[in-house]
């Protein structure tokens, strides 16, 4: 059953076919398949474009025979202490860079769909590619990268200052 | 700051992804590689905070989103003013939101009113809580706290952050009312360390920390009179210490020094409880009878540290196992007193069994020979200076359990010799971590371990990060200092997970 072909209808309306089990990387797609069991309809997906529905399923691929991430219920109050965001693997590092002059919009949609499907490894190599860009930066490089707009009046400023004055000394 | 290379590139803005997705991506920034070394370790914790209070700066938006997480885990090192300034900034996020007439310090958790208020108009707004109720972890133990004299301190602590889950604590002189008064306030922390330096030598508050029945003395009269002394640590005097510690799910407690009849001790054993996954008693000098009541008592107990007490025996560690089968990490460290008894009972019954060290103990070939034989799980291994009479056990455990090991420690190990190093290279595709220092055999009865030995350990163990060889026979110096530039040669250790 896991090599039978499922049909995925991007938010153009464009199909794209993918064995099953390429579609079940995605928690989303494996309840809905779950559910509606043997079937030949097609599954929309109206909140991820043909584009980036591609670049989700070319990562799924990629990353078909890895085992299954254990679900947060698993982890113990201990591992939040253990997260890193170093440890991005050669491929997942060229995949999410993706072409330079896209990269932009690319990452954000990515990870908006990895949060729609459920894809909980596609989700953390995105948000720790976005992390990574953040890490030493100061708020003033920070605003120019994401291009935001600093909305604080000269108090909010002076007040985050005053009561994180310890965060600044460490 | 370092400064950016910015990419001529803007990118948008991670704030307008939904915010438990951008709340993901700060949880990165707040991410530390593990590191064992302190400096290091501080080093990039002070890196995080750096970054988070950078974040909180960048605009209201962000601001939202990375005090939380700047707040979650504040390090404050060994400076006791860093403390107080935590403090400070949390009561005057109070002060702030109550002038503004939102939660103020009656706002107990976050999560009983949803962070959200009304509104004059009647719609809900977020709640701007006061920031002292972020922090779910602080860790002073490198910060010795002394009672009565930092008594107020703690209790102050106690009510700035209502939500601690982790409270990690260096005091000499602990009161049982201090405690309770943690443990009422802070009804949430499920993972409690006391560091016990306090109690060595002549420190040790004996009047607190004994259960103190009433002692006859002789009066000037020369006749014997009861003198009255107050009973503490009982469940009645220390209720909510015994109800909070039933709450726990990890318990630190290495080098709180156990004596015969400590109320303290008797409080602990009589309150643990079936939540209760991880306990360190390392160095407290507990004997069979706290080990066998806390596992009767915790069945769910994944990770037990008893190194260094020296008065336990094969019979504690036999009950353990069989009331724990759960047990993945157990360290008996310098247990002199355990034998392969205790480490077949333990390969045998607790078969999910990963991390296990034995190092400095009295166990020998026959234990290598039962984790060979039962522990498909074990991915670490602590052996050092077993007194071994065989490499052929060596061999055996590596043959049967190399392929998942991850971490190896056998320096001091005479039998060691180029035949184990060579079945490494060949069975050991996974090791991170090798310690084979003062191995070989002086007599040099054995085959010496030769540098191109370790050279294919080094190109067949892809993932290993250090390898310690110090003072191995066969070695030439250069050939070590030269390693040292090339891979990890630090000491490693058996690390309790989150302490």
């Amino acid at each position: 059953m896991s090599d039978t072909l499922v049909t995925l209808t991007s938010q153009e309306g464009k199909p794209e076919q993918v064995p099953r089990r390429i579609a079940e990387r995605s928690t989303l797609l494996k309840n809905m398949l779950e559910d509606v069991g043997e079937s030949n309809q097609p599954i929309p997906l109206p909140n991820v474009s043909h584009k980036i529905l591609k670049r989700v399923l070319e990562y799924c691929i990629h990353h078909k025979d890895d085992p299954q991430p254990p679900s947060d219920d698993d982890k113990d109050s201990f591992d939040s202490s253990r997260k890193r965001s170093d440890d991005i693997d050669e491929w997942d590092q060229k995949f999410i860079k993706g072409k330079e002059e896209e990269h932009n919009e690319e990452l954000f949609q990515i990870i908006l769909a990895a949060n729609y499907l459920d894809i909980k490894p596609l989700l953390d190599l995105g948000c720790k590619t976005v992390a990574n860009m953040i890490k030493g930066k100061s708020p003033e490089q920070i605003r120019e990268m994401f291009n935001i707009e600093n909305d604080f009046t000269p108090e909010e400023e002076d007040q985050i200052r005053r009561e994180n004055e310890w965060a600044a000394d460490a | 700051m370092q400064t950016s290379s910015t990419s001529p590139l803007t990118f948008r803005d991670p704030s307008l992804l939904p915010p438990e997705v951008f709340h993901h991506i700060l949880t990165y920034v707040e991410a530390c590689i593990p590191s064992l070394d302190p400096v290091i370790a501080a080093a990039q914790r002070e890196a995080k905070q750096e970054t988070l209070l950078a974040c909180a700066r960048v605009s209201r938006r962000w601001k939202a989103s990375a005090l939380p997480v700047l707040w979650r885990d504040p390090h404050v090192g060994q400076s006791k003013l860093l403390v107080d300034k935590v403090i400070l900034g949390s009561r005057l996020s109070a002060v702030h939101a109550e002038s503004k007439g939102k939660s103020g310090l009656s706002t107990v958790g976050l999560e009983e009113n949803g962070g959200r208020h009304e509104e004059p108009n009647g719609q809900s707004a977020p709640a701007e809580p006061w920031l002292g109720l972020f922090v779910q972890r602080l860790d002073l133990r490198d910060i010795h706290l002394v009672e009565p004299a930092d008594t107020s301190l703690l209790r102050i602590l106690a009510d700035t952050f209502p939500n601690l889950r982790t409270l990690r604590l260096k005091v000499g002189r602990f009161c049982e009312s201090t405690l309770n008064y943690i443990f009422t306030k802070c009804p949430r922390i499920h993972t409690f360390s006391l560091k016990g330096s306090a109690f060595q030598g002549m420190e040790r508050p004996r009047d607190i920390l004994s259960l103190v029945d009433d002692d006859m003395v002789v009066d000037g009269g020369g006749r014997s009179v009861r003198e009255r002394k107050q009973r503490t640590w009982t469940m009645k005097t220390a209720a909510a210490v015994a109800e909070g510690v039933k709450r726990l799910k990890a318990l630190d407690l290495y080098n709180v020094i156990y004596e015969d009849g400590s109320a303290f001790y008797s409080l602990i054993e009589s309150s643990v409880g079936p939540n209760l996954q991880f306990i360190n008693l390392g160095r407290t000098w507990v004997a069979d009878k706290i080990v066998t009541s806390i596992a009767s008592k915790c069945p769910n107990l994944r990770g037990v540290w008893l190194e260094e007490n020296i008065g336990l025996s094969d019979a504690a560690i036999a009950v353990l196992a069989a009331k724990c089968p759960n047990l993945e990490t157990v360290k008996l460290r310098n247990c002199v007193g355990l034998t392969d008894v205790s480490v077949r009972e333990l390969a045998l019954k607790c078969r999910n069994l990963k991390a296990l060290g034995i190092s400095y103990s009295r166990c020998t070939d026959a234990s290598l020979y039962a984790l060979a034989e039962y522990s498909t799980n074990l991915h670490t291994l602590f052996m050092n200076d077993l007194p071994l009479e065989d490499e052929d056990s060596v061999l055996a455990f590596l043959t049967r359990r190399g392929r998942k090991l991850k971490t190896l420690g056998m320096c001091q190990c005479e039998v060691v010799s180029d035949r184990s190093i060579r079945m490494i290279s060949e069975m050991c595709p996974n090791l991170e971590e090798l310690d084979i220092q003062q191995c070989g055999d002086s007599s040099g009865s054995g085959e010496p371990i030769r540098e191109e030995s370790l050279e294919r350990v080094i190109g067949r163990c892809r993932k290993l990060k250090t390898l310690v060889v110090h003072e191995v026979d066969g070695l030439s110096q250069e050939y070590v200092e030269g390693l040292g530039r090339r891979i990890c040669t630090q000491q490693f250790w058996l690390e309790p997970p989150g302490f």
